[in-house]
């Protein structure tokens, strides 16, 4: 129960971009179109869950005072090896992520996970946090890059990352004539960004609020009850 | 007894803000009457339509946009119509398109000048940005390549940013760029393509003294913006030695030419002027308006960009909350205070001129203009 908790706050109320404010960096710059972001969000996931664990595993011989260090060589290592992996495979994906990619080394996720949960918690749940986190990042690029490529060019498509000359779909949903190009600038990222963070603060300002009358409800609802017993005693 | 509450200060004004808003709007309503007319009388019908049915669908689209959020919000909506004055942003940001835009563009543009420049910061009285000006921005950032047949050459503003770089400095040079244009008469009168607003800058003028005497717009920021635009481009003729144009000498032309170009005298009355995101302290507006004059010069010349007045205006409205905790101090440090501060002003203004000077080249040679889009009738019947 706890664990499904902690996987599901990852995903929608502590969400990494748009809750925690982390990533933001690589979260503006790729999410120009769908495939950038799936590659972003899987090379992030991989990372994350990996790191997790090798971090929550060497949690109680690392020193507490150089931790970060063996956090950063570790996460390092690991950004490499999937770097390394996008540039054999799927190199068109490499060259239009760039820089990005070893960046995932400096995203904020990964050594705030690493730091807050992972050196403190077992394998598997950190395992579990790192996937329900990525997962959460990958959700929240997805939806960026869906309203800018969707607004930016007017269309919605995707290729095979492994092979960039099959098509997996491609929908012009809005004509050519009436695309904003604005969204696909920086601008357009910071707009998008704004907007479904306000969007996600003021659905959990919604839900506190909830709880709290429900709370309140209850509490006034014992007192009511002890007052009831009371009389009746 | 009856008491009247008032927010201090409670000296009693003639002047609520329906009445501002209400002259302001005849104000821009003739200006825009006059262009619609010339546009009418010297393009054609197609043309004149065209401006009015993009200020519906500006206004169009402030209502629904006003009325959607008023609902989400659940407040009364009428009433959140009539006390938004959403209506001002739609002419002010209509007049300052090219009659080429189309309406989707204008559509999308009120849409974020009233949405996202105003409504998310808390609606009228809250916006950080001149919400028009936003609008234009994004058509700016969007939609400069967009446009309908209707007119297809360049603006003034945009042939002397490419081919003259600001700077043309011989006789020949300016009479090829006034060549397309129309004289002195057509920069004054607007005959040319640009701007819907831009059309009479002397009648903006005449429209803009008389709000000035209605209390409407504060005088010292339209004259000190025009004023210091003309004394930072006439240093610039000086030093750069522009050579005089059929008797008038360079220093005077050139400043005429920066102030009849570009939407300078439009800006300078109805956007700076805007009171909710112009400082609200007299002085400050005086530096408040200098520094966007410099701004200006320094875009068009260094930025080498057609649209030095709107980024301008923009730049500085981020500065007026600053300019007026700056100036937040008692009757007799702020005076002293404003005086340093809009000394300083000056000499930025002076180092503008300096730098520009210093920097553009001036281009002597005459270019080859096209004329294709003023050659009015046979562009009326391509359209029609």
């Amino acid at each position: 129960m706890n664990r499904m908790q902690n996987f599901k706050n990852g995903l929608i109320k502590d969400n990494p971009v748009f809750g925690l404010y982390l990533g933001l960096c690589s979260t503006l710059a790729i999410t120009t179109s769908l495939n950038n972001a799936i590659g972003m969000g899987v090379a992030v996931i991989a990372v994350l869950i990996l790191s997790n664990v090798i971090i929550s595993a060497i949690r109680k011989i690392v020193p507490d005072d150089i931790r970060i260090p063996v956090y950063i060589v570790i996460i390092a290592t690991l950004v490499k090896i999937i770097q390394m992996l996008i540039q054999a495979y799927a190199p068109a994906l490499n060259s239009s992520l760039g820089v990005f990619i070893p960046l995932i080394v400096v995203n904020c996720i990964i050594l705030g996970r690493a730091e807050a949960f992972a050196s403190k918690n077992g394998i598997f749940d950190s395992a579990l946090d790192g996937l329900g986190m990525g997962l959460g990042y990958l959700l929240a690029v997805l939806a960026m890059s869906f309203i800018r490529q969707l607004l930016a060019t007017g269309a919605l498509s995707m290729t095979n990352p492994f092979d960039e000359s099959q098509v997996l779909f491609h929908l012009q949903l809005i004509p050519e004539d009436f695309t904003i190009s604005m969204f696909s600038a920086p601008l357009g990222a910071f707009m998008t960004f704004a907007f479904l963070a306000a969007a996600l603060s003021s659905y959990k300002q919604h839900i506190q609020r909830k709880e709290d009358e429900a709370a309140k409800a209850a509490k006034i609802a014992a007192a009511q009850a002890a007052k009831a017993a009371k009389e009746a005693a | 007894m009856k008491f009247a509450f008032h927010v201090s200060p409670n000296l009693q004004s003639k002047h609520s803000t329906q009445m501002i808003m209400r002259d302001l709007t005849i104000g821009l309503l003739i200006v825009f009457a006059a262009s619609v007319i010339y546009y009418f009388a010297a393009w054609g019908p197609a043309y004149g339509m065209q401006a009015i049915i993009l200020l519906l669908c500006s206004l169009v689209t402030t209502f629904v946009c006003e009325a959607v959020f008023a609902k989400v919000k659940k407040q009364d909506i009428k009433s959140v119509i009539t006390h938004s004055f959403g209506w001002v942003t739609s002419i002010i940001l209509v007049m300052m398109c090219p009659i080429s835009i189309t309406p989707y563009a204008v559509i999308v543009a009120t849409f974020f000048a009233i949405a996202i420049g105003r409504l998310v910061f808390g609606g009228f009285g809250y916006n950080i940005f001149n919400p028009a000006a936003v609008g234009r921005a994004v058509i700016f950032a969007s939609f400069s390549g967009v446009t309908t047949n209707l007119v297809t050459s360049a603006t003034p503003t945009g042939v002397l940013a490419s081919t003259f770089s600001w700077m043309p400095g011989t006789e020949a040079a300016l009479q090829s760029f006034l060549d397309y244009c129309g004289g002195w008469g057509g920069l004054l009168l607007g005959t040319y393509p640009g701007a819907i607003g831009e059309t009479f800058s002397l009648l903006i003028l005449l429209v803009g003294a008389f709000l000035i005497v209605r209390n409407v717009i504060d005088w010292r920021i339209p004259t000190f913006y025009l004023g210091t635009i003309f004394v930072i481009t006439f240093v610039i003729a000086i030093l750069e030695g522009i050579e005089p144009y059929h008797g008038i000498p360079g220093w005077l032309w050139y400043p005429a030419l920066h102030l009849l170009t570009g939407g300078v005298i439009f800006g300078g009355v109805f956007m700076l002027t805007d009171p909710v995101t112009a400082p609200t302290v007299p002085s400050g507006r005086i530096f408040f308006a200098m520094c966007a004059a410099a701004l200006t010069v320094l875009i068009r010349l260094k930025g080498n960009l057609p649209e030095g007045c709107l980024y301008s205006i923009l730049i500085m409205n981020t500065f007026t909350p600053m300019i007026e905790s700056a100036l937040d101090l008692p009757q007799l440090a702020q005076m002293k205070k404003a005086w340093i501060m809009i000394a300083c002003a000056g000499v930025l203004s002076l180092c503008v001129s300096f730098y520009a000077a210093t920097t553009v080249k001036r281009v002597n040679a005459p270019r080859n203009l096209e004329k294709t889009a003023l050659v009015m009738p046979s562009a009326v019947e391509e359209v029609l």
